[in-house]
This record gives C-alpha cells, structure tokens and sequence, in this order.
C-alpha cells in the first residue's frame, strides 16, 4: 500500500433536526494515496456527499461530527480553525461539484473567475507570511538574547544576525526570479554569515525548549486536576465551560513559540475542545458518552503529547532543527516578496484552460457562462479547481447533469489531470459504469457505512456484499434480457437507523442475524473486505444472483483469462 | 425524400408521424429544433428516442401531445391525422395519450392530494360518479404499487421513485393507448430506477401500452425498447430495432454514442476507446446536410446520408429504400 495522502478513521457525522438526530455518517474509514482514485458509490442518502463535505469543511451549522479524525499532511481537518482551514480549501483540496452553473458565477467573465482566486491567494499569502516572520524573528531573536545572557554563547548579536538572514532570504527570492541559479537547499549556499545565524538559532531553540520542559512540568498536575472535571455523571454545563477555557489557557501556554510549523496537538486543541464540549450540551439526542469520549480523548493526546516534549527535551538535535527552520523562514520571506501581477495571472489562466481541453482559450477568456455548453462549463470548473495546483481533488458526481458523450470526454478530462499531476481523486456517483472508468478503488456506502471496500476489479469480478449484488443486477446492461432484479422497498429513515445490517430489511440474502447485529467488515482478501455476516465461517452458503454470475462469466469469456 | 416502407399504412399502427417540423422563432433566428422527423409506432410497441440534451426529442413527444402545434408535417393517431384538430375536438383523443414526466417533483401540484392529483383527469372528462372514481383511483395506485392509504397524503411525503409512480398512475388512469415517457427515470436513483422500469414493463404488458420512450441512458433504452431512434441536432439519423442498432450501428453518430456508454466492467473500461463525430470534419462523408435522407439498408435498419454515397457505404441498400 502506497503512502495514504488523505486518510478518514472512524468519521460519525449527524445532524440535528426538528424530528431528532439523523445520523448521515456512522463510522467511515478509507484512504487515499497519491496519484489514485477512490470512488465512492451509493444511493442519495448513503452519507457519500456529507462525507465529503466535511473533509471540505463545508458542513452547514446543524451538523455535528461526532467522532473521527480526518488526517492530512500530518494534521487533523477536524480540529483546524476556519482560517487555516481557507489555506487548505480550495488550495490543496479542491472540489468539483455536480452542477457547474451553480458553482459559476453568471455575472462574473470566466476569465475574471479564473484569476480572482489566484490573486487573492498571493495577496494573502504575502500579508501571512510576513505576518508569520515578523513573528518568528521576534520570537527567535528574543530566544537567542536570553540564551546569549544566560550562557555568554558567542553568536554575535542576535539582531543583526536576523536582519541579515531576510535580505538573505529575499535575495534568493529576486535571485530566483530574475534565474540566477542557486542551491536547492539552505546549506548549500550558505554564507559565513548564515552559518552563524543557524548557530544562533540552535542555541535559541535548545533555550526555548527547555523553557517549555519545565513548564509543562509545572503544569501537567493541573492538566490532570482538569481532566477529572469530565468525568463527572452529572455535569453542569458552566462548569465543564469554565474549566475548558482554563484548561485551554493553560495549554496555549505551554507551546513553544519556536516549534516549526507550529504545534499540531497543543495549537488545535481549545478550539476542538470547546466544540465538543458545546455539542456535549448543546443537543439532547446526541450520544453523550460518545461526546464524553471525544473530549477525554483529546485531553489525554494532549497530556501524551507534552510528555514526549518534556522528555525528549534533552535528547533532539537542535542543529538540524534550526537548519530545517532556517528552510522553513526562506519559504516564509520568499513568499512575503512573492508578487502575481494581473498579466501573469492571466497567461497562468490561460495555460490552465489549454490543458482543460477548451477550445481558443484567447477568445473565450472574456466570455460569460452562459454562452458555454454544459460540458464546457464543467471544464472551466475543472479549471478552476486546479488552479491552486490542489493535491486531493473531489468529484461530487461532476458528470451526472452531462450528456453520455460530453460525460465521457470529462471522464478522460479528470483520468489525464489525474495521472499528470499524480492527483488523489475522491469520486462521487452512483453510476457504476462511471466508477469502472475511473476508479482505482471503490467504497460502497449504504445507510452511512461503508459496506464493501476493495479494488476496482475486486468489487466488480468477485462482489461480497448482497448490497453490492444488489446495485449490480438492478441496472440493465446491453445483455440483459430478463426482468431487472430492483431493489426492494427505500433506503431507511436514518434517524432511527436499524439495528443490524441496515440493508437487511431490503435484502432477500439476509440472516437472522442481520437484524439483530451489525456485521464487522470481514476480509476477503488482503485488500478487499465486506460488512456481512455472509462472509462469516459459520454462515450458509450463499452465491450471488445468477443476473451477476452470468454477466461475469460473459466478461471472463470476452477477455479470455485477463480477470482473475 | 423520406419514404417508409409501405407496412407503416397497416392497420396495426398506432401513431405515424411524417416530415414532421418544429421551428421556434426568436427575433430573427430559427431554432430548427425537429426538422424532418418521420416515424410509426405500431401497436404494443416501445419506440426509444435517444440523443444528446437538445436534439430534439423532447420536442418531438411534445409536439405529438398537441403542447405545440407543428410547423409543418403531419401526424396520424390511429390513421386519422391529429395535428390540425381544433381544441374541442383534440380534448376527445387527448385521454388517449398521457405523458409521464422526467422530474417527478415539478410535475405534480404540491397542493393537491394524491387522489385529486389520479383522479383530476377523469374529472376533466366529464366522469360523477363518486364510487367509480373512487374506485377506479384505488385499483389504479394498486397497480402501480401505492396502497390505498397514501391517496390521502402530498406528494412531498413521498420518495422519488414513489412519485414517479404517482405520475404513472395519473397517466394509466385514462386508460390511454399511447404513452409518451420523457425521460421517466433519469431523476431517479439506480435502485429505484430499476423499479420504476420493471413497473412500466409490467404496465405494458398488463395494459397492451405503445410507449414512446425519450432517455438519453443508452443501456436502458436497449433494454427497454423494441425499436430505437437515435436523433442528432434535430433529425433522425438511425432508425432500428434495438438489437440491430447496438450490434451494427452504421451512422458514424450512433457510433460515437454508442462507444460513450461507461459499463460496469473495469476491464473492458480500461480498453474503451471514444469514438469522436465531428460532421464534416476529418474528411467524414457528409451525413447530415440538407441533401441527406434517410435509407433503408437492411430490413426496417434506417440510415441518414446523401443518395450518391449510400451504396459506396453500406452496399447496394434495400430497393425500397
């Protein structure tokens, strides 16, 4: 298995509405590596959509994910504040939705749509990234002081060293610029100067560091104190909220300011604190001890996590700490100086529309919406999305308002941008010729599960799960001569989801069992498994329909030993 | 021009339609939406019109409906042409054909309960007597799968599928002899699609229905019809039974169409190659200009082309072509 880009662990997702708590995501797990595609399939309902949406941060305010972790590059989706979430929406995840008139804006020229976010991304960026620096040289240079007064470590004098490493750093950004060639990495054209600068920020670092060992010495007691507070049976809602917000406040305290990238568990952490804890009171049908769980569990993270600073404190190597800070402070300068002018934009813009495969780039760069075709507009869309040069691009069912042959030229339109950019691709749809196309994994989600979850051709030659059986038979192919096999009855109200295997009450395969206990997902093989009790060793015997058994049997023959 | 064969004037036919035309006019434009539309539906027969958004196919079934009046051509129900009857006369034979429609939200009255929504039309043609509509609402939802209980209820209580059977049994109601079904299923989900289709299958059978079928799911209408029309920017450019059709397709459109279905076959996915239609480019024979017409090559098999290249294509064509 390939290095997952994005991975979903255990995401429960509900709503709250007037008639109770729908519960729309019960527990999904799947990931993604580079440069592939998971399609995911199901009817409307099945919770595929508002599965998505939450890796997008998109979920409307009655929505409250119960549980999980949504992991990428590192960090957890579901703890990250709205504004680090912008640099990641639309910017290293990007969406494509169903209807590319709604996601267009009518009265905007295509071109202007294109650019906007490119402009304002580096206008952003800039105000960030010299936000950032300024701090993290005030930070460092103050570290560096104490650490000079506290041992007379020969470094010089902190603040020259740092002035001298931004002209440094933006002159290999001008340099960079105009082609001068320069090192790949900081060593590599390091100056005696810059070398006595990443002297000075070790010795800042080892200085911070300590600082934050013995605090959170100091402070692990009371952590612990707090910790007790959720346990409580009967809690009060002004209790549990005062000691969050102290308990917070002592946690922010102990972040070092200098950590590279900042802290991924104590800097997210009051921010998903204080959520679970409003939805602990917030809603009356919500599973408090599930809630209870959440906010224990982040607590004990927490404490894991100072512990391995506190310990570690003696024992990392601040040298290559500060060398990798000092990589990490160029990026930061070089994108303060980074400038993206409305002509650059618009050959950047242009370039993209080639690559979408639309027609006279030049001419229809000032033209509105309206005046394409559907299938034009979604590849405008397409456009659009990769603008930012996303690594994870979800597809919401972006061919189901299309024509068959405009759906097929879009399908190789994302299968081309896939494999050039080695993308991820999150596909929606519940076209099963369409995940066969594109998919390099499929998940099938039914009533909030994920009820199979194998390869492409696993899922498609050797079906385990009657859901699948099910979705399979009930379309016709161009073979199919006999009744169609429908599936029985609707998907069931997921506000009181059924116990068991939630397909059973439509399912003519199902088992007693079915109706009193959830099936695990049994293994099939090494990459293939299936949430039913027909796989367990004690279960009948059971084939597949005879409609699907022919149909593969028909598609063995054509290929002539290619399938397994 | 156009000539069908000559078992189209039979008695069996139910519906014949001739160079039918339907122009719209916005300011100076044309938008030639049908130009030269000709085919016949016999009795008990389904007859697929298939085509991208916008060639036409829509229209053609509204137009056989009497929602526009034709530019020009003419369409016979039952032999007696229809197309220029005045509105008291059309009312007599509008029971005749029902439509169902492709959106099963948008077309019923979210005012209106179920049994108003069944039962409006027999209302409309002059039917009192409360028992026998009551009646007949009760067996017509039976038939359709509803119970009794839901005639009371709107339609936003209903599903997707559950609707469209609302639809249906609105349609079903008048007894008709023609159905036209624009796009019956296209909103609908997959499972609940085969629902809906193994429903009308039951239908027509059970009602001896002639169904014209509009949908652009190419697998479906295979499934479902006995013969297919395939239509292209307004015309019709392949006329055959549906497994003719999907095993010798001859008009380079149909091909192009026909190799843009997804099937769910991974292997087979992998290996598809897209078959492009780009008329008149490429150097492909013209198809579709207004020399063109339709030839008959095999039996009851349909082609669109220009009469000097017919034979250099497909071999010397059937005579009566």
């Amino acid at each position: 298995m390939m290095e997952a880009k994005i991975r979903v662990k255990n995401l429960r997702v509900s709503f709250q509405s007037d008639d109770g708590r729908v519960q729309a995501v019960r527990g999904v797990d799947f990931e993604v590596g580079r440069a592939e595609t998971l399609a995911i399939v199901g009817e409307s309902g099945s919770g595929k959509s508002v599965t998505v949406k939450t890796i997008m941060g998109l979920l409307p305010s009655n929505a409250a994910v119960e549980s999980g972790e949504i992991l990428y590059s590192g960090r957890d989706l579901l703890l990250t504040d709205e504004r680090e979430y912008q640099k990641i929406r639309g910017d290293r995840i990007s969406m494509i939705f169903q209807d590319p008139m709604s996601s267009l804006n009518p009265i905007m020229r295509i071109g202007e749509q294109l650019t906007e976010a490119m402009l304002l991304k580096v206008r952003v960026r800039r105000r960030e990234c010299r936000r950032r620096l300024k701090k993290y040289m005030e930070d460092l240079q103050s570290a560096m002081e104490k650490a000079v007064a506290l041992k007379g470590a020969a470094i010089g004098d902190p603040e020259k060293l740092c002035e001298e490493f931004m002209q440094y750093a933006i002159k290999r950004k001008q340099d960079k610029k105009a082609g001068i060639a320069r090192g790949v990495s900081v060593l590599q054209d390091a100056g005696e100067e810059l070398l006595k600068f990443i002297d000075g920020a070790e010795s800042g670092l080892r200085y911070s560091a300590g600082l934050q060992a013995e605090r959170i010495r100091e402070n692990t007691d009371i952590i612990k104190q707090s910790r007790e507070v959720f346990l409580n049976k009967e809690p009060s809602r002004r209790e549990w909220e005062r000691e969050g917000k102290a308990l917070s406040k002592t946690a922010l305290k102990l972040m070092d300011p200098l950590a590279i990238n900042g802290d991924t568990v104590i800097a997210p952490f009051p921010r998903g604190l204080r959520k679970q804890i409003k939805l602990f009171f917030q809603y009356r049908s919500i599973d408090r001890e599930q809630i209870r769980a959440n906010i224990l569990g982040l607590t004990d993270r927490l404490l894991a996590h100072l512990k391995e600073l506190s310990d570690s404190v003696d024992k990392r190597d601040y040298n290559i700490e500060a060398l990798k800070t000092t990589g990490v402070l160029t990026e930061l300068a070089e994108g303060e100086v980074e400038t993206l002018t409305a002509a650059e934009a618009k050959k950047k813009a242009l370039e993209l529309m080639e690559e979408v495969g639309i027609p006279h780039p030049e001419e229809k760069y000032s033209q509105y919406p309206f005046e394409f075709s559907g299938g034009m507009r979604q590849r405008i869309v397409i456009a659009i999305a990769l603008a930012a040069d996303p690594e994870i691009l979800i597809c919401d069912e972006p061919t189901t308002a299309l024509d068959v042959t405009i759906q097929s030229q879009i399908l190789e339109l994302i299968n081309r941008i896939k494999k050039e950019r080695k993308l991820s691709v999150i596909f929606i749809t519940h076209d099963l010729g369409v995940v066969a196309n594109m998919a390099d994994r499929v998940a099938v989600m039914y009533a909030g599960k994920i009820v199979e979850y194998g390869k492409v051709d696993e899922i498609f030659y050797h079906p385990a799960h009657p859901y699948t059986w099910a979705l399979l038979s009930s379309m016709p192919d161009m073979d199919t001569k006999d009744k169609l096999e429908a599936i029985p009855g609707t998907t069931p109200n997921m506000i009181c989801p059924p116990e068991g295997d939630a397909f059973a009450p439509r399912n003519k395969y199902a088992l007693e069992i079915d109706f009193e206990q959830m099936p695990p997902l049994f293994k099939v093989t090494d990459t293939h498994y299936a949430a039913t009790w027909l796989l367990h060793p004690d279960a009948p015997k059971v084939e597949m329909p005879a409609v699907i058994r022919e149909r593969i049997e028909r598609m063995k023959e054509r290929y002539d030993g290619t399938i397994e | 021009m156009t000539e069908l064969s000559s078992e189209n004037n039979t008695q069996d036919t139910l519906l014949r339609v001739e160079h039918l035309c339907q122009y719209f006019k916005k300011g100076k434009s044309v938008n030639k939406a049908v130009s030269d539309v000709s085919f016949s539906l016999k009795k008990g027969e389904v007859f697929g019109l298939v085509g991208e958004s916008g060639c036409g196919k829509t229209t053609t079934g509204r137009t056989i409906i009497g929602l526009y009046k034709p530019t020009s051509g003419e369409i016979y129900y039952n032999g007696k042409r229809i197309d220029n009857l005045g509105r008291q006369e059309y009312k007599k034979l509008a029971s005749k054909i029902q439509m169902i429609y492709q959106d099963p939200v948008s077309s019923l009255d979210p005012r209106m309960t179920v049994f108003d929504i069944v039962s409006e039309g027999l209302l409309i043609n002059g039917v009192k007597d409360r028992s026998l509509i009551e009646s007949r609402v009760y067996e017509v939802l039976e038939m359709v799968g509803l119970a009794k209980g839901h005639a009371g209820r709107y339609p936003h209580e209903f599903s997707g599928g559950q609707r469209q059977r609302i639809g249906i049994a609105r349609a079903v109601i008048m007894e008709p002899e023609l159905i036209i079904a624009d796009e019956p299923v296209s909103a609908l989900d997959v499972s609940v699609q085969a629902q809906v289709i193994n429903l009308l299958n039951d239908l027509r059978d059970r009602l001896g229905l002639t169904i014209l079928f509009i949908a652009h799911d190419l697998s479906v209408v295979k499934y479902f019809s006995d013969r297919i029309g395939v239509m292209y920017f307004g015309r019709i450019v392949e006329m055959a039974s549906s497994q003719e059709l999907f095993d010798h397709p001859l008009h380079p459109y149909t091909r192009s169409l026909l190799s843009a279905i997804p099937l769910p076959d991974p292997v087979y996915e992998k290996m598809r190659k897209r078959k492009v239609y780009n008329p008149g480019e490429d150097g492909d024979p013209d198809f579709l200009g207004e020399d063109t017409a339709l030839f008959e090559i095999g039996e009851g098999h349909f082609v669109r082309c220009r009469e000097n290249i017919r034979d250099s294509l497909f071999g010397t064509g059937n005579e009566n072509g």
